[in-house]
């Protein structure tokens, strides 16, 4: 469908709603017109001046800039301030408690080395505060947002995390300021690097995630703990509150998964059995940190192929030496989780098996549709181990278009996805503009005008997410998933809420008064009265960004 | 035979023992073949052929890792009777090093290592042991890419003498732009040209990368049970635009940064013999744009594109000789599942007519994929294409695949570059217990019996590695004139000279293992 021919059925779809809508004006909202610069890579809302209203943060190049809210309103002309931030490898962030007011200051991890800390004083940055030096962090270059700031202790005083060379080096904070002796946890960073892609679509560049670690109380102290887990090491520091220290400089206790790995096998495809392709699960693992026996403190659920052992954990670790109980299950296990099935408070063991599958059977799909049989098998927990045998077996039939008839339909999915990446599309968001907080109202961006349906998006019912899709119950046993009837559902016409509207007109309408060129409407909260501002971009060109701020009164 | 064990990691083990290719009754002679093995846990990683000692052999380099003692290089030299060494000369590969390259740039024999660090570039040679007085500093670069990762080393491939003085030159990608190095005696190099591959012209807004997509996923766990979605979603260029900052916020991620530019590419596109620079990006009307810079003769580039063609950019692009002018056409192939179309564009002296594909063709299969090959060494490309149908009709009765392997001479026609239909047709199907036949395409880029002629070798279905012979009419044998039998699976293979010897060798891969088969007088 050409471009125009889409863009008219988009206009024959909303006539009324221009004309016949009863408001031009949006009750208790001021109208700012902004432009920032073209190189603004993120903007930060966030209250650095700490009076209470939410100032805005912009990327530029190596320059931080902040546009103050004063008296509920920006001055988007002169009303900012700029920080170079030094250094060629800058991770930045906002923290509290960096400064004597407590409020928030503007923090960076400079040159993996630095820290240092700014905060606002007569709407201009200070000096900068050295809060700790000589680490040994490692960044990309550039200048990017760097998650290090957080209360890992609960003691409402910021900690550090530097990201190393593989290692998160954690850096637990004192109340004089001072900091603890750092910990070094193992850490999974994904970097992907492209020098000279031979493909001339393909780009030069790199990409970097480290993902944050994962903080929660395992044995019931009431102090966070620290799980580590890598794809050679499950680590766990168990925190002691009291201690000089809050973590130990070495796990508390350790799973060597690279070990497990080795006992396990590797993929081998002259050993493949291709009469049981579904047999390579036995290569696979899993390890779940979870309260089996209720006594508020995380045990170990290690599953190795069709093998789950069941280690218990004690107030400061866990007694890795023998297994409380070791299960066995033939089959191909596909995976195992723990979930109360009866009601009784206690997590039962859910162990889900599918059926062998041959190379002949994956002939056969690719011309002609299949199923596949996923059991789960249910070990009721009687407090302190599994049942050992299923009390409950559960079968989930799969059933699937042909692999030939599977492609095209996604690839069909994918062309109208990319389609309709092709045309104008009408933005749409929904935000909350009055005091109706039950349901929202949505922003549509249409012919250079804003149109909000007051209230007109209803609040999702709750559903229950356990095996919803499945309709389960546990009253049920036999259950059908059909893939065909999912594929057939996908819709990419991209404004659900918009089509759900049907005739109805908009409430308000308000002319923009200018051209919007490839816009978009994003709400967020700046001033603390609970109801969204709203930012209306209206153009971007290679020297700015233009828009319409409609920010609460 | 020797069985080194290596660590923690991963290990390689070496052995050395002299084969027999079995030959049924044809007229080729018996080629005997040194067989060498490489056992490594990662085997999917890229080995490297190339001289680094001047012997006039290429040596077999891999990259190693062990936990306590970091990144290395393996090189195994190859030995004036085509064995190589049974253990590796070990270089140390620098916790800053982010990739390395290969190219002779000293006046001792063989190639150095180019060493690519986040701010500049290095030389290594590997006659000396170490780093002290070895290692030199050839100019400083700040790299687009800045973190090396410590458990593996990428290589900088393709590293060749662009302006044809006897120097290499390097095209570098870095922060925001490219950078061409010209080089000169003494490994001295000077940049003589910055180009940006991004168009400046647009706000980063509007530039690729903030794009939507289809997700498909089926997961397992206790919060949602059993689960299979499927998600398509639009994007916007202000996604992720503006945020709140949101006190010990509930972030997945500590850090998520990247930074790309379109890649530019050193290839031939007009007459003179000396290598341009080409590469796609959005032009000023957000539509794919193919960008040249042509070389001077005095080996520079111009800052600014000196030609551009607006180019859907759906599908596969490919720069490549398709009627052996040697200046490089342009090939786009688009489609999906089963309906692929090809639009071949040729070059008019350095610029193409992007609005009108000078021929176009059709085809139904899967996992389709066009080779261009002078098959007898004419100088004329034909055109090989080779895919996967599945026959729903027999399905019930005997699941199968069946490869079709089309090859179409170039055409005598000026109206189009190919012949309009295949001069021959090899239809195999694979049943599900021959399924080991289909490891690999069929490739015909390949001589094996080094008679100038291309062959065609591929994997049978009892897993060896065999070849036929394609005739003047280019019609592929039905049996095969050449067939290896090896201890392992084949996933893989490549046919090079490893050697002067004008014999053909071969890399053959393995699951866990590569086998390296150099041939004996």
């Amino acid at each position: 469908m050409s471009k125009a021919l889409r863009m008219a059925l988009c206009l024959m779809a909303f006539p009324a709603s221009i004309n016949a809508a009863e408001d031009t004006n949006l009750p208790n909202y001021q109208q700012q017109n902004f432009q920032f610069p073209a190189e603004a890579e993120q903007i930060l809302a966030s209250d650095l001046n700490n009076d209470g209203f939410k100032d805005l943060i912009l990327v530029i190049d190596k320059d931080i800039r902040v546009y103050f809210q004063s008296n509920n309103k920006f001055n988007f002309d002169s009303g900012y301030t700029t920080l170079k931030l030094p250094g060629e490898s800058v991770g930045w962030d906002i923290g509290t408690g960096y400064d004597d007011s407590d409020g928030q200051s503007l923090i960076a991890l400079v040159d993996g080395t630095d820290v240092l800390s700014w905060s606002i004083e007569n709407q201009q940055f200070s000096e900068a505060t050295l809060i700790k030096a000589n680490l040994n962090g490692f960044l990309s270059k550039g200048v990017n947002r760097l998650h290090f700031s957080r209360d890992v202790n609960g003691d409402k005083l910021k900690d550090l995390i530097i990201p190393g060379a593989g290692v998160l080096n954690l850096y637990i904070s004192n109340t004089d300021g001072s900091y603890q002796l750092g910990i070094s946890i193992l850490s999974d960073v994904s970097l992907r690097t492209s020098l000279n892609p031979r493909r001339l679509e393909r780009r030069a560049g790199q990409s970097m995630r480290i993902p944050l670690m994962d903080l929660r109380d395992v044995n019931s102290d009431g102090f966070d703990d620290l799980i580590s887990q890598t794809d050679e090491k499950l680590d766990v520091f168990i925190a002691n509150g009291t201690a000089e220290n809050y973590f130990p400089q070495t796990p508390s206790y350790s799973l060597d998964i690279a070990a497990i790995e080795e006992r396990l096998g590797e993929f081998d495809i002259d050993n493949l059995d291709f009469s049981n392709l579904t047999g390579v699960l036995a290569l696979t693992h899993e390890e779940i940190l979870d309260d089996v026996n209720a006594d508020g403190i995380e045990d170990l659920l290690l599953r190795e192929a069709g093998k789950v052992s069941l280690f218990g954990g004690t107030a400061d670790g866990m007694n890795m030496e023998q297994p409380w109980q070791v299960l066995r299950s033939g089959g191909n296990v596909l995976s195992t989780f723990l979930f109360d099935e009866n009601d009784d408070g206690l997590k039962d063991l859910w162990l889900w098996r599918v059926e062998t599958v041959s190379v002949g059977d994956i002939f056969l799909w690719l011309a002609l549709s299949g199923n596949i049989s996923v059991e789960a098998f249910i070990y009721l927990n009687d407090g302190e181990r599994f049942e050992r045998r299923p009390n409950r077996k559960i079968t989930v039939n799969l059933k699937f278009p042909s692999v030939i008839r599977l492609a095209t339909s996604v690839m069909d999915i994918a062309n109208e996805a990319r389609e309709l990446e092709n045309t104008e599309s009408i933005p749409t968001t929904a935000a909350d503009l009055d005091a109706d907080y039950d349901n929202q109202d949505l922003l549509v961006l249409l012919n250079n005008n804003l149109e909000i349906f007051l209230n007109s998006i209803e609040p999702e019912a709750d559903t229950d997410l356990f095996l919803g899709a499945l309709g389960y119950t546990r009253e049920r046993n036999e259950y059908e998933l059909d893939i065909r009837e999912i594929i057939d559902n996908v819709s990419v016409s991209g404004n659900p809420e918009l089509a759900r509207l049907g005739d109805r007109q908009a409430d308000i309408n308000i002319e923009l008064n200018e051209q919007v060129i490839d816009g978009d409407i994003i709400p967020l909260r700046l001033n603390g009265d609970g109801l969204d501002d709203v930012f209306i971009f209206t153009e971007h060109t290679s020297s700015h960004i233009k828009g319409i701020l409609l920010l609460s009164i | 035979m020797a069985l080194l064990r290596r660590g923690i990691t991963g290990y390689i083990a070496v052995t050395s023992l002299a084969f027999l290719l079995e030959l049924p009754s044809t007229a080729m002679a018996q080629t005997n073949y040194l067989a060498f093995e490489l056992v490594q846990e990662n085997n999917f990683r890229r080995l490297n052929t190339e001289d680094l000692n001047g012997d006039g052999t290429l040596d077999l380099i891999v990259q190693h890792f062990q936990e306590d003692i970091g990144r290395e290089l393996h090189v195994y030299h190859q030995q004036a009777d085509g064995t190589f060494s049974q253990t590796p000369q070990r270089i140390e590969i620098k916790t800053e090093i982010i990739a390395v390259g290969f190219a002779d740039i000293r006046s001792e024999p063989g190639k150095e290592l180019l060493l690519f660090a986040s701010n500049g570039v290095f030389s290594l040679s590997t006659a000396s042991d170490g780093y002290a007085g070895n290692i030199r500093q050839l100019f400083e670069w700040d790299l687009i890419a800045t973190v090396p990762n410590l458990e593996s080393v990428q290589f900088f491939n393709d590293i060749k003498d662009v302006n044809g003085d006897g120097y290499i030159d390097l095209l570098l990608p870095g922060e925001k732009l490219y950078g061409f190095f010209r080089g000169l005696p003494n490994e001295e190099f000077t940049l003589v040209t910055r180009l940006t591959t991004t168009n400046e012209n647009l706000a980063p807004a509007e530039r690729p990368g903030r794009r939507g997509g289809l997700d498909a996923n089926m997961r397992i766990n206790a919060d949602e049970g059993l689960v299979l979605e499927v998600t398509a979603q639009e994007s916007s260029p202000f996604a992720g635009f503006i945020e709140e900052w949101v006190e010990d916020e509930n972030s997945n991620s500590l850090l998520d940064a990247e930074s790309w530019i379109p890649s530019a590419q050193l290839v031939n596109l007009n007459d003179d013999g000396l290598p341009d620079i080409a590469y796609l990006n959005v032009g000023d009307d957000s539509l794919g744009q193919l960008n040249i810079h042509y070389q001077s003769a005095a080996g520079e580039f111009t800052d600014n594109p000196d030609w551009q063609g607006r180019l859907e950019t759906r599908g596969d692009i490919r720069l490549i000789d398709l009627n052996g002018d040697e200046q490089l056409d342009l090939l786009r192939i688009d489609g999906n599942g089963n309906e692929w179309t090809c639009y071949f564009f040729i070059n008019s002296s350095g610029k193409f007519n992007l609005e009108q594909a000078d021929q176009v063709m059709r085809f139904s299969g899967y996992d389709v994929e066009l080779n261009f090959i002078d098959i007898n060494g004419d100088g004329r490309p034909s055109l090989n294409v080779g895919y996967y149908t599945i026959p729903v009709v027999n399905a019930i009765r005997n699941a199968s695949i069946v490869r079709t392997q089309l090859l179409y001479s170039g055409s005598n026609d000026e109206s189009s570059l190919f012949s309009r239909r295949p001069d021959s047709r090899l239809e195999e199907s694979f049943s599900a217990d021959e399924v080991r036949g289909l490891a690999e395409q069929m490739s015909l880029r390949f001589d094996i019996d080094g008679d100038g002629i291309k062959d065609a070798m591929y994997i049978t279905a009892e897993g060896t590695l065999a070849a036929k012979r394609i005739d003047e009419q280019l019609q592929i044998a039905s049996e095969p004139f050449w067939q290896y039998v090896p201890d392992r699976g084949i996933v893989g293979f490549n046919v090079l000279h490893l050697n002067s010897d004008n014999k053909p060798d071969l890399i053959l891969r393995h699951n866990s293992a590569t086998t390296v088969l150099v041939a004996t007088p």
